[in-house]
C-alpha cells in the first residue's frame, strides 16, 4: 500500500509536465475487481507561451526576449491554467451490493490541485516587466480573477452492471485554498512616475494556515452512457460526466480583503515618514487607509466541478476507426468550454492511436495525440492533449496524461 | 511474462521521469519607477509661535521666547495636613448632671505647621476637614463644633453632632468629612495680632430627652479636626526668605547632528526676563549660561548680568487689578560673550539661577501677598533678525535601516534615487549616504550626483516673490552595493551647507525671507528581479 501512495504522490508533485484527459473509451465488459490508475498534468494559456510557464513550474530566468515573444501575442484577454489530477479507483461489478444483483460499487482516492488566471495583457506586462514599461498608460484590471484549490478525495459509489453508470459521494479534505476577483479597477502611471492612481473594487481570500486540513467538503462524481442508434451506423456511445460537484467549508485561518481602493499616490510626505504614528508603521492601520478593509472568517465555495459531455470511443466496437467528440469545462475557474473532436485507429489486436484537436479550456487551439494498448489483463495508455506544445517551446500550453488499469 | 515485465518497465520509467525533473526558483527582472516623496519644508509653522516672527521687509527674524521658571502660590506656600484637637474634662468626679446641661462651651487656639512662614490669612481652594467626637458618658451628647474666624460668605464654619452614648472606656463616636472649598481662614488669633493660629469652639450639652448620668473627672469629651488635602489660592503675611534654585538644561536636537562647519549671527541680543506677579520682593542671580556643543565645545555666557543680584520689586494692585513687575536682563555683542557663545551651535544650555523671597526680611509688615494668578516666571527672549551664514556647516543624522535583500529570494538589484528640488533658501547643500553594518562599520557610501544648489543663485520667482533655483540630485545603489543592504543596520546621511554669494561664490550670512521654502520630489527608479 505504501508503494501505492509513493507512487501517487509522485505523480501528484512531479508529474506536473503533463496533464489532461484520455478519451474514455467504453467498454461493457465486466469488471470484476478493476483497479485504475490515472494521472495527468496540464498547463494551458493563451497568450504566456510555454517558454515562461516552464519557468514557472520547472524553474529558470525568464528572459526579456521571452516576455517580448509573450507581450507580442495578440490576444489581449490572457488565461492561464495549470493542474494535477491523480486518481486511483478500484471497481467490483461482480458484488451484488446491498444484495441488489444490478449494483456493483466502486471506492476511490485522489488529490487534485488546480489554478486559474484570467487577466490581461497588460498586468501580465507589468508583473513581468515593471511599471517603467507602462509610464503614461491606464491599465484595465477590470475582470481580474484568480483561483487555486488543492483537495485530496475518498469515495465510495454505485455502479449499474448493465450499463456501467456510475454515481459516487466523496468526502474532501482542502489542503490549499486561494481565489479573487476584481470587478472594476484602473491602474494608471504617469507618464514621468510622478504619480500612480489605483481605483479598484474587489476581494480576496486566502487560507494561510500552516496544518495540511484547512477545510472539508462533499461532492459527487458520476457518468451516465447513452447508445443512440442511427440507422445505417454503428450505434454510438453518448457520455456524460461529472467530477467533483459539489461544496467545500474551508474555516482555517481564511484572510479576507475586501478592496474599495481610490488612490492617487504622489510621494509621502515627511510627517508620514518620519513619525511614529504615521500609517506606515501599522500595517492593519495603512490597509484601512487606503481601502482595504480584512477580516479572518469562513469561506463557503464550489469545489472545481468539471462537466464533460461528448461522444466516446466504443472499445468493443469492431470498426478500426472512431470518431469522438464532445466538450467540457470547469464552471468555476477562469475559463473557456473545451471543445473538442478526434478520430482514433486501432493498429493491430491491442494497440490504439487517438489523435484530436480543440478549441478552449485555459488556451486557444491545440492538437494532441494518444497511445493506448488494450489487453485483457492490463491496459495503459499514455498522451498529450497539447502534442504541439510538448515539443514546442513558443506554443501556449502543455499535457500529458497516463492511465494504468489493472484487471485483476 | 512480457506483459508483466512491460508493466513494471512502464511504471519504472514513469517514475524516473518524474524523480529526474529538478525544481530551480523562476526569476526574472522588472523595472519601476516610483513616486517616493513629495513635500515642501517651510518655517511657516515656527512663526507665530514664539520662535520665528515676520520683519517689515518680509524677512524672518528670531522672535523666540522660552519659560525657563514658572511657580506659584502653589509653590510658595504649602499647608500640610493638619490635626486641631479640643477636649473637656470636669475637675470633680461623681458628678450627676440632668437632661440638657451644658457641660463645657470653650474657644482654644491652634498654631497650624507652614515652617517659617508667617501666615495672617488664606482661602482655600480645594479641602476637606474630617470631624470626629468623643462621647464618654452613659447619655447622647449634643456637640457643637465652630472655628471663629474660618469663614464662608462671612458666616462661621459650625457643625452640629448628636454623640452616642458611651463610656469612659469605650466613648461613643460619630465622625464626618466635610467639603471646605472657599473658606477662608483667618489666622491671627482671638487677639487678631498674631500669625498661623486657628482656633476652634466646642459647646457640649446633654440629651435633653436622655437620662440623668454621673460624670467623672476621667471622663473626657473631645473633637479631632483634621485639614486634609488643602489647596490655596489666597495667602497673606509674610513669606520667609525662601530661596528656589535650580539648573535647567534645554537642548536642541537639530544642533546635536552638527558635525563641522561654522555659522555667523550678526546683531544677535538675548533677554532674559523676570516677572513677578506676587506682592513680595525678591531678588535672582543667574549662576551660569552654558552651551555645549555635539563635539563637547564649552562657551560659557560672561559678562552682562552673569552672577549678580538682579533685585525685583513686587506686584502692585489687588487681587482683581495687580500688576506683575518686569525686570530685563540683556545679553549682547557688547555687553558679552553672546556671539561666541551662540556661534558655538551648541546642543545642549544649561541654565543656573537662585531666586530669593524677602532679600531684604519682612520689610512689608506681613503683607506680603499671592494671589490665585501670580506667577513668579523667568523667560529667555531673543529678537533678532533671522541672519546667519554658514561655511562648511556639516549635519550628520543616522536612522535605524532594516531590509531583507537576499539573492536567492525577491531582491533589488539596483536603484536610482531621483530628487528634483526647488529651494528659495540662501544656502546651499550636497549630501551623502553611508551605509553601515552592526559593527557601525561603513560598508560602502553614496555620494550625491548634484546638490541643491543656494536660492539666490537662481531666478525672481514672482509667484512667492523670492529668488529660487531648480536642482537636480541623484544617488545610484550600484548592484554590488544593493546585494550589501541586508547587512545594513544604519544609514547615515551626512549634508554639508553653505551659504555661498552668487557674485563672488563666498560664504557670507543672508536674511531668510517669509517665504522662503524647499520643495522636494523624490522617485526611485529600481531594477527588481524576482524569485519564486
Amino acid at each position: 500500500m505504501k508503494y501505492v501512495l509513493a507512487f501517487l504522490g509522485i505523480i501528484s508533485f512531479q508529474l506536473s509536465n503533463a496533464q489532461g484527459l484520455l478519451p474514455n473509451g467504453y467498454d461493457t465488459s465486466k469488471r470484476v475487481h478493476d483497479l485504475q490508475l490515472e494521472g495527468s498534468a496540464f498547463i494551458g494559456s493563451t497568450g504566456i507561451r510555454n517558454e515562461i510557464m516552464d519557468r514557472f513550474i520547472f524553474g529558470g530566468e525568464i528572459t526579456e526576449s521571452m516576455k517580448d515573444r509573450s507581450l507580442s501575442s495578440k490576444a489581449t484577454s490572457y488565461r492561464m491554467g495549470a493542474g494535477t489530477h491523480v486518481e486511483l479507483t478500484y471497481r467490483n461489478e461482480q458484488a451484488a451490493l446491498f444484495g441488489n444483483d444490478k449494483w456493483g460499487y466502486l471506492i476511490k482516492a485522489g488529490a487534485d490541485y488546480l489554478g486559474a488566471i484570467r487577466t490581461n495583457k497588460s498586468i501580465f506586462g507589468m508583473l513581468l516587466k515593471g511599471n517603467a514599461s507602462y509610464l503614461g498608460e491606464s491599465i484595465s484590471l477590470n475582470g481580474t480573477q484568480f483561483n487555486f484549490i488543492g483537495f485530496q478525495k475518498i469515495g465510495f459509489g454505485l455502479i449499474h452492471k448493465k450499463t456501467h453508470a456510475n454515481i459516487g459521494l466523496n468526502y474532501y479534505n482542502i489542503s490549499d485554498f486561494a481565489q479573487g476577483k476584481i470587478s472594476s479597477g484602473y491602474l494608471t502611471n504617469a507618464p514621468n512616475a510622478d504619480s500612480i492612481s489605483l481605483a479598484t473594487k474587489g476581494n480576496f481570500q486566502y487560507s494561510n494556515a500552516s496544518f495540511f486540513t484547512k477545510g472539508f467538503g462533499f461532492g459527487m462524481d458520476g457518468a451516465l452512457y447513452l447508445q443512440i442508434n442511427e440507422e445505417g451506423h454503428s450505434p454510438a456511445i453518448l457520455q456524460l460526466k461529472v467530477s467533483n460537484l459539489g461544496f467545500a467549508c474551508v474555516s482555517q485561518k481564511v484572510q479576507h480583503a475586501d478592496l474599495d481602493i481610490d488612490l492617487h499616490f504622489k510621494g509621502f510626505n515627511f510627517q508620514e515618514l518620519l513619525s511614529d504614528q504615521s500609517a506606515l508603521r501599522d500595517k492593519d492601520l495603512l490597509l484601512d487607509t487606503i481601502g482595504v478593509q480584512t477580516s479572518t472568517k469562513t469561506s463557503y465555495v464550489m469545489l472545481p466541478a468539471l462537466i464533460e459531455i461528448g461522444k466516446i470511443v466504443d472499445q468493443m466496437n469492431s470498426k478500426r476507426l472512431q470518431a469522438f467528440y464532445g466538450v467540457r469545462f470547469y464552471p468555476t475557474l477562469a475559463n473557456l468550454p473545451l471543445i473538442y473532436g478526434g478520430a482514433e485507429y486501432r493498429i493491430g489486436k491491442h494497440l490504439h492511436l487517438g489523435a484530436h484537436a480543440s478549441y478552449g479550456g485555459f488556451t486557444q487551439f491545440s492538437g494532441g495525440m494518444y497511445l493506448h494498448y488494450e489487453g485483457s489483463k492490463f491496459n495503459a495508455g499514455i498522451g498529450s492533449e497539447n502534442i504541439v506544445g510538448m515539443i514546442y517551446q513558443k506554443g501556449f500550453g502543455q499535457s500529458v496524461q497516463c492511465k494504468l488499469n489493472l484487471r485483476l | 511474462m512480457m506483459s508483466t515485465m512491460f508493466k513494471y518497465l512502464l511504471c519504472l520509467s514513469m517514475v524516473l521521469s518524474l524523480i529526474a525533473c529538478h525544481k530551480k526558483k523562476t526569476s526574472w527582472s522588472s523595472n519601476w519607477e516610483l513616486p517616493l516623496v513629495l513635500d515642501t519644508l517651510t518655517l511657516d509653522k515656527y512663526i507665530n509661535d514664539s520662535t520665528l516672527a515676520v520683519d517689515a521687509s518680509n524677512y524672518l527674524e528670531v522672535n523666540l521666547t522660552r519659560t525657563l521658571l514658572d511657580i506659584g502660590i502653589e509653590d510658595l506656600v504649602t499647608l500640610k495636613d493638619t490635626t486641631i484637637s479640643q477636649s473637656f474634662n470636669i475637675a470633680a468626679s461623681n458628678f450627676t448632671v440632668a437632661p440638657g446641661t451644658s457641660i463645657t462651651n470653650q474657644i482654644e487656639e491652634h498654631q497650624i505647621n507652614v515652617e517659617d512662614l508667617e501666615l495672617k490669612r488664606i482661602q482655600i481652594a480645594k479641602g476637606k476637614i474630617h470631624l470626629k467626637v468623643y462621647n464618654p458618658i452613659e447619655t447622647d451628647v449634643i456637640f457643637t463644633i465652630k472655628l471663629p474666624g474660618v469663614k464662608k460668605n462671612n458666616v462661621d464654619f459650625e457643625q452640629q453632632f448628636i454623640a452616642p452614648m458611651g463610656t469612659n472606656a469605650v466613648p461613643g463616636q460619630i465622625e464626618t468629612e466635610l467639603d471646605i472649598s472657599d473658606y477662608t481662614i483667618d489666622l491671627t488669633g482671638a487677639q487678631g495680632s498674631s500669625f498661623n493660629r486657628i482656633q476652634s469652639q466646642m459647646i457640649v450639652v446633654t440629651s435633653p430627652t436622655g437620662p440623668s448620668v454621673t460624670i467623672q473627672n476621667s471622663d473626657v469629651f473631645k473633637v479631632d479636626a483634621s485639614f486634609k488635602a488643602i489647596k490655596i489660592n489666597y495667602a497673606r503675611g509674610y513669606f520667609g526668605q525662601q530661596i528656589l534654585s535650580d539648573t535647567l538644561i534645554e537642548r536642541i536636537d537639530l544642533f546635536r547632528k552638527i558635525t563641522g562647519g561654522t555659522i555667523t549671527t550678526p546683531n544677535a541680543s538675548v533677554q532674559l526676563e523676570v516677572i513677578n506677579g506676587c506682592k513680595v520682593n525678591a531678588q535672582i542671580k543667574l549662576t551660569q549660561i552654558k552651551s555645549e556643543n555635539a563635539q563637547g565645545t564649552q562657551v560659557n555666557l560672561s559678562g552682562g548680568a552673569m552672577n549678580q543680584n538682579v533685585p525685583i520689586n513686587p506686584a502692585v494692585g489687588a487681587w482683581n487689578n495687580y500688576t506683575p513687575s518686569t525686570q530685563a536682563i540683556e545679553f549682547n555683542s557688547t555687553n558679552s560673550n553672546l556671539n561666541a557663545y551662540l556661534e558655538n551651535l551648541g546642543d545642549a544650555h544649561t541654565f543656573g539661577y537662585l531666586f530669593q523671597l524677602n532679600p531684604w526680611g519682612n520689610t512689608s509688615g506681613g503683607w506680603d501677598e499671592i494671589f490665585q494668578t501670580s506667577r513668579i516666571q523667568l523667560k529667555l527672549k531673543a529678537q533678532l533678525p533671522l541672519v546667519v551664514g554658514v561655511d562648511g556647516l556639516q549635519i550628520r543624522d543616522t536612522f535605524d535601516f532594516s531590509f531583507q535583500n537576499k539573492l536567492e529570494s525577491s531582491h533589488i538589484e539596483k536603484g536610482t534615487l531621483l530628487i528634483d528640488f526647488t529651494n528659495g533658501f540662501p544656502y546651499s547643500a550636497g549630501f551623502q549616504l553611508e551605509f553601515l553594518n552592526a559593527s557601525d562599520q561603513n560598508l560602502f557610501s553614496i555620494v550625491s550626483v548634484g546638490g541643491i544648489e543656494s536660492g539666490l543663485a537662481g531666478f525672481y520667482n514672482s509667484t512667492y516673490g523670492i529668488f529660487t533655483q531648480n536642482s537636480h540630485v541623484e544617488l545610484t545603489l550600484t548592484e554590488s552595493q544593493a546585494q550589501q543592504l541586508g547587512e545594513v543596520h544604519k544609514i547615515v546621511v551626512k549634508g554639508m551647507f553653505n551659504s555661498p554669494n552668487p557674485a563672488n561664490n563666498q560664504n557670507q550670512a543672508f536674511p531668510i525671507p517669509e517665504k522662503a521654502f524647499l520643495s522636494m520630489k523624490a522617485k526611485a527608479k529600481i531594477t527588481y528581479q524576482t524569485k519564486m
